[in-house]
């Protein structure tokens, strides 16, 4: 932790200027962080979180997760409560993968989970104009890279702002498709076609499996 | 007649007040609950100043608390003509210079009274630019120029 001996706001205690805070909206936390590291470093902390959630002053958002039609880009938009639109989450870490899966957990929490690379997106710039959409992408770009599984999974946490590499799962289920969802806050994925179901306790941090 | 309650300030100053005006302090109701308020309650940490502004706010909410039950059977159709009146009233409690409202607001805190701590958390950061901030609270900018840039422009959804 960047943590100094320096308070938050000089003349108050913490608790108190991080009560002061948290009553200030989300959408103004850039202009906030620009005051100083102290502030930048506390905004985006798991403790400015709870205090938030402890306060009652936590924000609703909606996530739209967005994808263009061959793929080629995938992201979030966030929109508040009465609508409007207020960016995107940042950008999604590691290659553009596709086949993945999208789970929400403990309420808060986007994961984004497997999915495979290996496509090589300029090839498309040769494809006939009739040639859209992923079946004809898929077929072209096997032939010089055949799509390669992974075992990645990456948490979203709102409260800091950033994309968490999570542990592998044992077996990277979406070669060719899978599904994920997530259940009494763990996580579930199956791949299409398996037996074998990852489960990911977020508490332990690891995998386990259940054959179905 | 009501039940007085003796506040001392960290001056040594007394002051004394209803028992229902001490009460909307909730560290204050603990104390009166477990009956240790013989002889004040001194308040080290509360100066004179702060302490009387902290009573006037407590009285004023005791106030209007009472006049709206009074007339709950008497609203108007927008219901809340008193509340508004009780909103302007605090707007004006809390134009109160820098030193007296973080004052203020420590004595909320640890006297724990919500209404007055979100007043005085929401009127601290309103309206203010980020210069203001740094220069009203004393905080020493440790950005480069570059870095402040940098921040500036981050591309993240929660900071636009």
């Amino acid at each position: 932790m960047e943590e100094s001996s320096t308070s938050i706001i000089p003349g108050l205690t913490d608790d108190v200027a991080a009560l002061c805070l948290s009553r200030i909206p989300r959408s103004n936390f850039r202009v906030l962080s620009q005051v100083c590291r102290r502030w930048k470093t506390f905004l985006r902390s798991e403790h400015f979180a709870a205090v938030r959630k402890l306060t009652g002053t936590m924000e609703e958002f909606m996530c739209v997760f967005m994808k263009s039609i061959r793929g080629r880009k995938v992201y979030w938009e966030v929109f508040e409560s009465s609508g409007n639109n207020l960016g995107q989450i940042p950008p999604f870490p590691g290659p553009l993968k596709r086949g993945f899966c999208v789970a929400v957990i403990g309420g808060e929490k986007i994961l984004f989970i497997g999915g495979y690379t290996g496509m090589k997106y300029w090839d498309f710039s040769r494809i006939p104009p009739i040639a859209s959409g992923d079946i004809n992408e898929f077929s072209l770009s096997t032939k010089r890279n055949p799509p390669l599984a992974s075992a990645d999974v990456y948490e979203f946490n709102p409260a800091t702002n950033s994309w968490r590499k999570l542990a592998d799962m044992n077996i990277p289920p979406f070669p060719i498709g899978g599904f994920a969802f997530s259940f009494k806050s763990k996580l579930y994925a199956v791949a299409n076609g398996s037996t074998t179901m990852n489960i990911y306790d977020p508490k332990t941090e690891t995998w386990e499996e259940l054959d179905l | 007649m009501s039940k007085k309650i003796i506040f001392e300030s960290s001056e040594g100053e007394s002051f004394e007040v209803d028992e229902a005006v001490a009460l909307e302090c909730q560290t204050i109701k603990n104390m009166i609950e477990d009956d240790c308020t013989d002889g004040g309650i001194p308040l080290a940490n509360v100066n004179s100043a702060t302490l009387t502004k902290v009573i006037d706010y407590c009285k004023k909410h005791v106030e209007a608390a009472a006049a709206a039950e009074a007339n709950a059977g008497d609203k108007d159709i927008y219901g809340a003509n008193k509340d508004i009146e009780l909103k302007t009233w605090d707007e004006e409690f809390v134009k109160v210079d820098q030193p007296l409202l973080f004052d203020l607001m420590l004595a909320a805190n640890f006297l724990i009274i919500p209404g007055l701590l979100d007043l005085t958390c929401k009127t601290m950061m309103r309206g203010k630019t980020v210069l203001q901030i740094r220069e009203i609270f004393h905080i020493k900018k440790d950005y480069t120029d570059a870095e402040e840039a940098e921040v500036r422009k981050e591309n993240a959804w929660a900071f636009e």
